[in-house]
């Protein structure tokens, strides 16, 4: 490749007979590296050569629904619409139109290309489960694998190691890695591992046995602006998927703001707890939530199932403390938040919170400085207990956690995702450097 | 730059592009072998995957149990000759099969006890973790309960204590 690197370099400074060296040197490369190897050369003269901008592909088995891991992905390549020519690849229909109603992001520049999957189209599943593919299946996601040789940068953004990478440069974005290394792992193949936290990360190095290259937090963009925060009610707030598996503990919760009414009734007074969250039509988790509130009437519990955004952002705007207690009793670090978005949207919004000492959330919440991170019920009734009893804590505390949730804003998110890539381009543009 | 270099450059690329999608093997694209069998070190594996590594196992000893020889699955692709390959196959598979069907029969009932004893010891597992998590969840209970009398002590105290002076 270094020989080719020199050709090019020539081919740019308009040196005679650089062009049929060039020629000669593809045919070269052809034969010893394979076509896909040759192909990825003239890729990358094209990019040098100043013929056109770079193209970048995004890929996720699940653009089709609405999640955070899509949300990051999108986010990426909004950031990078001036600079790279960008396809959006995914296996189920979508549309621009969906990306500004979900994310409020207009990709309208962005090329959509669908490639259906046979293996799961026959299967008429919504849900493209990689976990489903087993050796002897052959592997479906090779259609991806294909196609990624078309662009100078591949962005493989969907939590799934079976794409190989054929790219000159590729990038995997890790949310977590969920599985094993085992049938058709290719996360090492990628020339980039982008995680989304440290405890992602670690997580990457124990389960894959790679270290991962770049960190960039999520986007959050919950803040409502100082003009529009109300005076705060005597609201705690909770926002998390109301989960089958009872995974992010809404149970725990209501169980602890129970038990403070019960026992502390001159102190909870006009206090109301306020539980926000997505959820599947049919779901018995919930069902038990809703049997126990109604078990325990006047006690001021509300659930808000798929409410709408706007309507979200002002509970945002006038609770005072927010509760988070997914990783409790967790019986694997999946179950443990791998960031913790919505604890950063309360915080945009000075809320106070509190949430599971583990995974993503310590490095969002400071003990003592801008929230309190706790290990158990007993924990979080005793914090709160504190919180509801010291006022001059709590505006000190939602002062520095608004202070700390603007590390994580779009436009910090935006800058890094630019830095990153402005690095990668820059060394690819110049020849000289290896592919 | 020149426009007979973009022109080159874009035959040369129009033609290995339609090599490439020519091309429907990827370790052929890759120009490597790019499929490997990764070994799994469980030692660090959670509760959950472990859990979920046993559940698998047990279905395959479930699905291999009997190593007697299914004669249906005995088949040949060829068209005219392949019946009578087949009946053969067949007829030799049962004389032969007397044979080795006694020592075979033994090595069956080993694998169905083997199968069964997985099967139990998962039982016995799931019903241990439902006590754990019983137990679990009355501990914090009781750290709830002991917060809360220790504050309602700590109340008494200062009570007490202003009220003396």
């Amino acid at each position: 490749m270094q020989n080719f690197l020199r050709i090019l370099a020539s081919l740019k400074d308009g040196s005679p007979n650089a062009l049929a060296e060039f020629s000669d040197e593809i045919k070269k490369i052809s034969i010893s590296k394979g076509i896909q190897a040759a192909y990825n050369c003239l890729m990358h003269a094209e990019v040098v050569l100043n013929m056109r901008k770079p193209r970048l592909a995004i890929y996720d088995h699940a653009f089709h629904f609405i999640g955070g891991a899509q949300k990051y992905g999108l986010s990426l390549i909004h950031a990078l619409q001036k600079n790279f020519d960008i396809h959006i690849i995914a296996n189920k229909d979508i549309h621009h139109q969906d990306f500004l109603r979900w994310y409020d992001l207009d990709l309208s520049d962005c090329e959509i290309k669908i490639i259906r999957l046979p293996f799961f189209e026959e299967k008429n599943v919504v849900h493209l489960d990689p976990a489903q593919v087993s050796k002897s299946d052959g592997n479906p996601f090779h259609a991806i694998s294909r196609e990624s040789g078309n662009y100078d940068i591949f962005i493989n953004n969907s939590m799934n190691e079976m794409v190989y990478p054929l790219a000159n440069i590729s990038i995997l974005i890790c949310h977590f890695p969920e599985r094993r290394p085992k049938t058709y792992f290719y996360a090492d193949q990628y020339t980039h591992i982008v995680y989304n936290s440290r405890f992602t990360a670690g997580w990457i190095e124990k389960k894959w046995n790679l270290t991962p290259h770049k960190h960039i937090y999520p986007p959050v963009d919950m803040e409502s602006g100082k003009d529009k925060l109300q005076k705060k009610s005597k609201t705690i707030l909770s926002v998390a998927r109301f989960e089958p598996e009872g995974t992010k503990r809404q149970r725990e919760m209501i169980e602890v703001f129970l038990t403070l009414k019960q026992e502390y009734p001159k102190i909870m007074k006009d206090w109301k707890f306020v539980l926000v969250g997505g959820s599947p039509s049919k779901n018995t988790y919930l069902s038990g939530l809703e049997n126990m509130i109604d078990q325990n009437p006047g006690h001021n519990v509300q659930l808000k199932i798929n409410i709408p955004v706007e309507q979200l952002k002002s509970l945002y705007r006038e609770s005072t403390l927010f509760w988070h207690l997914c990783g409790l009793t967790h019986r694997d670090p999946s179950e443990i938040e791998h960031f913790g978005m919505t604890p950063v949207e309360a915080m945009q919004n000075e809320v106070v919170p509190i949430v599971y000492d583990g995974g993503g959330l310590r490095e969002i919440v400071d003990h003592g400085e801008n929230g309190f991170r706790v290990r158990s019920k007993a924990e979080l009734l005793d914090f709160t207990l504190r919180l509801l009893q010291e006022e001059t804590l709590v505006r000190a505390l939602a002062r520095n956690a608004h202070k700390k949730s603007l590390d994580f804003s779009r436009i910090k998110f935006e800058e890094r995702v630019r830095t990153f890539f402005d690095g990668l381009i820059s060394h690819y543009e110049s020849p000289g450097t290896s592919s | 730059m020149e426009d007979n270099i973009k022109k080159e450059i874009m035959k040369i690329k129009s033609e290995l592009f339609e090599k490439k999608e020519g091309i429907r093997d990827i370790e052929t694209l890759a120009n490597k072998e790019i499929d490997r069998d990764l070994a799994t070190d469980f030692t660090d594996f959670s509760e959950r995957e472990l859990e979920s590594l046993l559940e698998e196992n047990i279905s395959f000893l479930n699905e291999y149990v009997d190593p007697l020889p299914d004669l249906t699955s005995i088949t040949s692709h060829r068209k005219i000759i392949g019946k009578p390959i087949v009946w053969i196959k067949r007829a030799l598979f049962k004389i032969a099969g007397a044979y080795f069907t006694h020592i075979l029969e033994k090595q069956k009932i080993f694998n169905q006890k083997c199968a069964d004893s997985y099967r139990i010891l998962r039982l016995h597992q799931k019903k241990h973790r439902e006590k754990i998590t019983r137990v679990e969840e009355r501990i914090a209970e009781c750290e709830v309960r002991l917060g809360i009398v220790s504050k309602k002590i700590e109340e008494l105290e200062k009570k007490t204590g202003a009220d003396s002076r």
